[in-house]
């Protein structure tokens, strides 16, 4: 089962942000979207996730999203935005509790308390979610988004975590921990993609990895495939250097003194 | 690093604030028919129905022609401001939005000034109309201004929340421009007509009016009432909204319908009556948290509570003569709204 994007092409406003992208996900798997500022990484999430106009077709486990009703989609997939608003003074279960609203997730009532407590914010339930430090915040909305889709797979089907930048403003230690939760989400059968900013985090959890570069992608496959010198160089315009220490065994980005190539 | 003090699961008390307020309404309307300029007494009445014995002709016709529809109004209309007031601020996503802002208001107070200073100059057939022309061009305009700022901020199917606030603005500042035109070339009969009409009041309830609104902000009432879930998932944006499985344009739509028939309604049969809309839900916020599944319905309670309360006071207090209802909910209720925000200023965050 796979989450398919044929020839997606995008604008915003009167650019052109994606030049038809073909991209895969597969469940089971975690895939890292990676690449640098204004490269359309996240325009490409939401053209998956139908929050921009394209052109193009995107199928999750087969079906074409275009063909599928809100709440078919809430029931197989979550998304978790990169900076989320939130209008009314909401507690921390309030908003997790949100995640139930489709009302088809088939979760128990305990299961927004579960949630709370995968993102490492067990106790913070009775708080008000605009008191929280913005990675709190991140926290409790991957929450939220967890409770929606809860069980990995249901009747057979994977479902989806589709995330824009889950750990970027997450110190390292709850980067690690969110790393972790998906990439359990991954191995009890569930589909994860996560636009990134991290390479080494990327290539440490993720079974695959796109570039994109200007709205087309420029390499994707497995991290060791995928992080080479000069793809990355090419990528991110400046001088990077790929190693694999042993120990670690996958590789491992370092920028270079020598900033551009 | 955790609250000393959790706020406890608000799930609880908004359910235990229904029955309260289901009680209260029950109270308030009991005070609305048992009290009024004339002296009649519901008790009297109320032994006399027990005991077998015919009610008098005064008792009848103030009870049944006078406080009965009265009470009916107010308690729709009161219902109808809060929960349209709920509404919109879910829609708009803020807690100071309100009807007045999106031109409903606006829109029914230009119906109602030009029925009242150029109805006049109608041909003879529209004066069949009569005492009904005012609301019946109130209701109109809201209806009208609404779905003129709908197809404005509408494009291919998608209602831009942002323009229609901003062409809300616009377009009542135009109908403002105009109503001052009207009020300018008004005589001075007229002109206190706009100035009581402006002010609102409940006095004119007949149960014509009552089986005329009734249905419609009934209808209005009701369907709010299921936007509970749509409206707690616009507070995280529309695009989370509709991940969460939410039909937004759907929700949206029903919502704009509902208050341009409600506030329409309330406007065309009460006047302008301010406060009662962004009030009641702002106070429910405060003591019960912000999810529009239990908001909406205790709006409703709370609302149509708070308006027969305030009729009871504005027509008791310079009796047998009524002070307009608008000047009793602004004057009680501003000072309340004031404290409570000054006590509890941590609380309200835009």
């Amino acid at each position: 089962m796979t989450l398919q994007a044929r020839n997606i092409q995008a604008c915003i406003g009167n650019t052109k942000i994606l030049h038809g992208i073909n991209f895969t996900g597969h469940a089971g798997e975690i895939t890292a979207i990676v690449g640098p500022n204004g490269s359309g990484k996240s325009t490409l999430l939401k053209a998956i996730t139908d929050e921009v106009d394209f052109t193009g077709h995107v199928t999750l486990n087969g079906q074409d999203t275009a063909t599928m009703k809100p709440w078919q989609l809430a029931a197989l997939r979550g998304v978790l935005p990169q900076a989320a608003t939130l209008a009314f003074p909401f507690t921390v279960i309030e908003v997790v509790r949100m995640g139930l609203l489709s009302g088809i997730s088939g979760a128990r009532a305990d299961v927004p308390e579960r949630a709370l407590n995968a993102v490492g914010l067990d106790g913070y339930g009775g708080r008000f979610y605009q008191e929280l430090s913005g990675g709190e915040q991140q926290r409790a909305q991957l929450a939220r988004v967890l409770c929606q889709v809860w069980h990995p797979v249901v009747n057979d089907a994977p479902r989806w975590l589709l995330l824009d930048e889950p750990v970027a403003s997450l110190d390292i230690g709850h980067q690690l921990l969110v790393m972790h939760l998906i990439r359990d989400y991954a191995s009890r059968g569930g589909g994860v993609v996560a636009v990134m900013h991290d390479l080494n985090l990327s290539a440490m959890f993720a079974d695959r990895m796109a570039i994109i570069l200007e709205g087309n992608i420029l390499a994707s496959g497995p991290p060791n495939k995928v992080m080479q010198d000069d793809v990355l160089s090419k990528a991110y315009g400046c001088n990077l250097r790929v190693n694999t220490p042993p120990a670690l065994g996958q590789s491992f980005v370092l920028p270079h003194l020598a900033i551009h190539s | 690093m955790v609250q000393a003090n959790p706020i406890p699961d608000r799930r609880i008390t908004a359910r235990r604030a229904h029955v309260g307020l289901a009680l209260l309404l029950a109270l308030t309307s009991l005070i609305s028919l048992a009290y009024g300029a004339s002296g009649t007494s519901l008790w009297g009445a109320m032994q006399k129905l027990v005991t077998g014995q015919p009610l008098g002709q005064m008792e009848q016709v103030v009870l049944l022609d006078i406080r009965l529809p009265r009470l009916i109004l107010g308690l729709v209309v009161g219902a109808s401001l809060a929960v349209s007031g709920a509404v919109m601020q879910g829609l708009f996503r803020n807690p100071l939005a309100d009807p007045g802002l999106v031109g409903v208001s606006a829109g029914a107070g230009l119906g109602a000034i030009t029925a009242i200073v150029l109805g006049g100059l109608l041909p003879v057939a529209f004066m069949a109309a009569g005492p009904y022309l005012v609301p019946l061009a109130a209701f109109l305009g809201g209806w009208g201004s609404t779905i003129l700022l709908y197809r404005v901020s509408t494009r291919r199917g998608r209602t831009s929340v942002a323009t229609m606030l901003l062409a809300g603005i616009a377009l009542g500042a135009l109908a403002g421009a105009v109503s001052g035109i009207l009020v300018y070339i008004a005589d001075d009969a007229q002109l206190r007509d706009l100035t009581f009409w402006g002010l609102g009041s409940l006095a004119g309830a007949t149960w014509t009016k009552v089986m005329v609104a009734l249905p419609v902000m009934g209808a209005a009432i009701i369907a709010a009432l299921f936007l509970g879930r749509g409206l707690n998932g616009l507070a995280f944006g529309e695009a989370t909204a509709a991940h969460m499985g939410i039909p937004v344009q759907r929700i949206k739509n029903i919502a704009i319908l509902t208050v341009a028939a409600g506030i329409g309604a309330a406007v065309a049969v009460s006047g302008g009556i301010g406060f009662i809309g962004i009030v009641v839900p702002h106070l429910l916020r405060l003591a019960n948290g912000p999810d529009h599944e239990t908001l909406l319905p205790n709006a409703a309670l709370l609302g149509a509570s708070l308006l027969l309360l305030a009729d009871v006071i504005s027509r008791m207090v310079i009796a047998p003569a009524e002070l307009p209802i608008g000047i009793v909910t602004a004057v009680l209720g501003a000072p309340v709204f004031l404290w409570i925000l000054l006590r509890r200023r941590g609380l309200v965050d835009l």
